[in-house]
């Protein structure tokens, strides 16, 4: 075979070759685990369709099996803003208006189920305006539990296999600011309960 | 010279070729993963569900247990149902889209569960546009055990 033509069949062959190797990168760096600082993976982010410029963490909290549950907010390319919880091996998000129904954006997550007694956990994840000065959650035996706020507005209020197995669980939000004066009630209570 | 120059140039077109075979179906892997988990309620559905979710029979039944007779509060629902009903994980919110994924985000996993997104019946027009497409759902498959109101 003649030399030019030769070295230009090994160029074809060395772009195609290399081509899919690139293309393969960009798939491993969109899998990998978030960075220490990032709170979501790229992949989430792609998935989720959040502008990551937009993506911050709200608060970082230890659930009772051990794990980390962090709460992080983002924004959608669209605009839709989302409360997003991270934990327990997976991950849940609200998009929408976070405030539509009242000055406190709620995502309650579970594992197990759909039975209130066959969770594993359940966690009240919230996110208040800043004019909401207390949070607090009635459950199903009635005794009221408060959610302290963080210094970005968020909290988790977990329910433990235990209460769950014993069928406590959410049954109702109140959000107040800082005069005592109620602000939203949301029920938060389980259907047919 | 000739004769080595012609074995390099048919293992590089060899190893060309399984690369380009291999990647297409990672990333179409990658594609349906995504596509999967993407899906969610947008706020002018009041029902949404996925062609594999008719696999499963008893879907309408965690639907209808979990949600539909809600009374107030949250907005919408999303759970990761496995094939016998169990729900691997799920999430309430007080906003109109809901998703749930599981990590590691694998095809094998997004195939293990059948998600679901759906509305509260709070709203009338979520209320009739999700018994609506269940019912339709439920006439075109007799053994859905639940009644449409």
């Amino acid at each position: 075979m003649p030399s030019r033509p030769r070295r230009i069949l090994l160029c074809v062959l060395c772009g195609v070759l290399f081509a899919p190797i690139a293309g393969a990168h960009v798939l491993r760096r969109a899998e990998t685990p978030s960075l220490p600082g990032e709170p979501l993976s790229p992949l989430l982010v792609q998935t989720l369709r959040l502008d990551p410029a937009s993506v911050r963490t709200l608060g970082i909290y230890s659930s009772r099996d051990g794990g980390d549950v962090d709460v992080v907010y983002g924004r959608r390319v669209g605009g839709a803003e989302c409360l997003i919880a991270v934990g327990h091996g997976g991950t849940g998000a609200g998009c929408g208006g976070l405030f539509a129904r009242g000055p406190v954006a709620i995502l309650e997550g579970s594992s197990g189920g759909p039975k209130l007694e066959r969770r594993s956990n359940l966690e009240v994840v919230g996110w208040a305006r800043p004019n909401v000065a207390r949070v607090a959650i009635v459950d199903t035996s009635g005794r009221t539990r408060e959610a302290p706020l963080n210094e970005n507005s968020a909290f988790v209020l977990e329910f433990g296999a235990a209460e769950l197995q014993a069928g406590v669980g959410p049954a109702e939000l109140v959000a107040e600011d800082k005069t005592g004066a109620e602000l939203m009630r949301l029920d938060l209570s389980e259907p047919g309960s | 010279m000739r004769p080595i120059v012609a074995v390099v140039v048919r293992l590089v077109a060899l190893v060309s070729g399984l690369a380009l075979a291999l990647v297409p179906a990672a990333a179409a892997a990658y594609a349906e993963v995504v596509s999967y988990a993407n899906g969610y309620l947008a706020p002018t559905q009041g029902f949404a569900s996925y062609t594999d979710d008719a696999t499963y029979a008893g879907w309408c039944s965690a639907i209808y247990g979990a949600e539909i007779d809600k009374p107030a509060g949250y907005f919408a629902t999303a759970a990761l149902i496995a094939p016998d009903g169990s729900w691997r994980m799920s999430y309430r919110s007080t906003v109109s889209a809901v998703s749930v994924t599981v990590t590691p985000l694998t095809l094998t996993g997004a195939r293990a569960y059948r998600k679901k997104a759906y509305g509260k019946n709070s709203d009338p027009r979520w209320v009739y546009a999700a018994t609506t497409k269940l019912g339709r759902w439920v006439s075109n498959n007799p053994g859905c055990p639940i009644p449409v109101r």
